[in-house]
């Protein structure tokens, strides 16, 4: 318990990427019900001092001490304390009067890349946007993601195409089964869908990772395919002599 | 009986087209036009046209005819109306009367189209021929 200088709170991010800066405020309560007090307050991470200060504080007033530091490779955990001075009216000597901690965790920063959109139009898989696709022809979608991360990664994926018009024709979400390496690639093949509407598909993509709180790492919008009126078989019809004259 | 004589002159004197199955009378040497017309749907195709008059049996045996060898259709989804003609020579024809007519078109993906055949339409009359051409007398008058 302090004696004057009462540590509050420590207001700090509960984690961070690694690199990252971190802002860090320390708030301080002279519950001193009497007198103003001179205190200072040291705030500490890994050894590094950020924010050492000595600020005047009222009687009931609480005191922000503000300052950053940049996140490591790991967790860290900040220190903060207070002190006063002693004597009062020549300080000789700072008197530690309150300490606490907390912890900030280091996030860990999702990296993977869709590397391939593709359809699988004439039994061959190709690169999207696919052109003068004649209506009636069925198709499937297939994604590729990379994992871009130096761990193995669960990757998942989600997509959505539409017609012309606007509607839904085909959706996919999937997780894969189990993980992919680092700097391998991972498939993801919806099902099998009819194009009837004349005109521009659209495909919106989203990849995944960390499936317990799924993170975006990647993501796409654009167009899918185009689609023409689809040409028949040659057909005539009414084949007939008109007329015959003396020309 | 005399509108169907009317129609000959027009016919012999040229430019009168005449529908199945009417009868065309031209003379030895003249040029028949025959116009076929057709509707057609798909991708994009060309084709050939070829038209006879002749005289049709068990087979029909051509007398005369020709042909233009490439008709192209642009692709469509649709059925798309289009008409060609062919102009016949009947110089190869030794007059008679009742002559038979049709066309098909060849160089298709499968076999050949005809039309249907058109019985006793045209008749191909003699060039114009003198005989006997002599004084028979002489006399005061």
């Amino acid at each position: 318990m302090a004696k004057y200088a009462d540590i509050v709170d420590i207001i700090a991010p509960a984690s961070a990427a690694q690199g990252k800066r971190v802002d860090v405020t320390v708030k301080v309560k002279n519950i001193d019900p009497i007198y103003d007090h001179v205190v200072a307050c040291l705030v500490i991470v890994d050894g590094l001092r950020f924010i050492d200060e000595v600020a005047i504080i009222d009687s009931g007033e609480t005191h922000l001490y503000s300052g950053a530091f940049l996140m490591a490779g790991g967790d860290v955990t900040i220190y903060a304390y207070s002190y006063y001075p002693k004597p009062y009216a020549v300080p000789t000597e700072w008197i530690l009067d309150d300490t606490a901690q907390k912890n900030v965790a280091l996030a860990v920063v999702y990296k993977g890349t869709i590397t391939k959109k593709e359809l699988d139009y004439e039994d061959s898989w190709r690169s999207i946007p696919v052109y003068n696709i004649p209506t009636g022809t069925r198709v499937r979608v297939r994604i590729t993601g990379r994992n871009d991360m130096a761990s193995n990664q669960k990757m998942g994926a989600w997509w959505q195409v539409k017609d012309p018009g606007g509607g839904v024709v085909n959706e996919y979400s999937k997780w894969e089964t189990s993980w992919t390496g680092p700097g391998n690639a991972q498939e993801f093949v919806g099902s099998s869908f009819d194009l009837n509407k004349v005109g521009t598909y659209t495909i919106a993509i989203q990849l995944f990772m960390n499936p317990a709180a799924e993170v975006v790492v990647d993501d796409y919008y654009g167009t899918l395919c185009k689609v023409v009126a689809a040409v028949p078989e040659p057909e005539f019809s009414g084949f007939a002599v008109k007329d015959y004259s003396k020309s | 009986m005399y509108r169907n004589q009317y129609q000959t002159l027009e016919q012999l004197l040229g430019g009168v087209e005449v529908a199945p199955s009417g009868k065309l009378t031209v003379m030895r040497g003249d040029t028949v036009r025959v116009t076929v017309g057709f509707s057609y749907r798909g991708t994009a195709l060309s084709f050939g046209l070829r038209v006879a008059i002749g005289n049709k049996g068990v087979t029909f045996d051509e007398i005369a005819y020709a042909t233009k060898p490439t008709i192209s259709v642009p692709a469509s989804a649709g059925f798309l109306a289009y008409t060609a003609y062919v102009d016949i020579s009947t110089a190869a024809i030794a007059p008679q009367a009742d002559l038979d007519l049709y066309a098909k078109l060849t160089g298709l993906p499968g076999a050949d189209l005809l039309t249907p055949y058109y019985l006793n339409v045209i008749d191909v009359l003699g060039a114009p021929e003198f005989q006997n051409f002599a004084i028979t007398d002489y006399s005061k008058v």
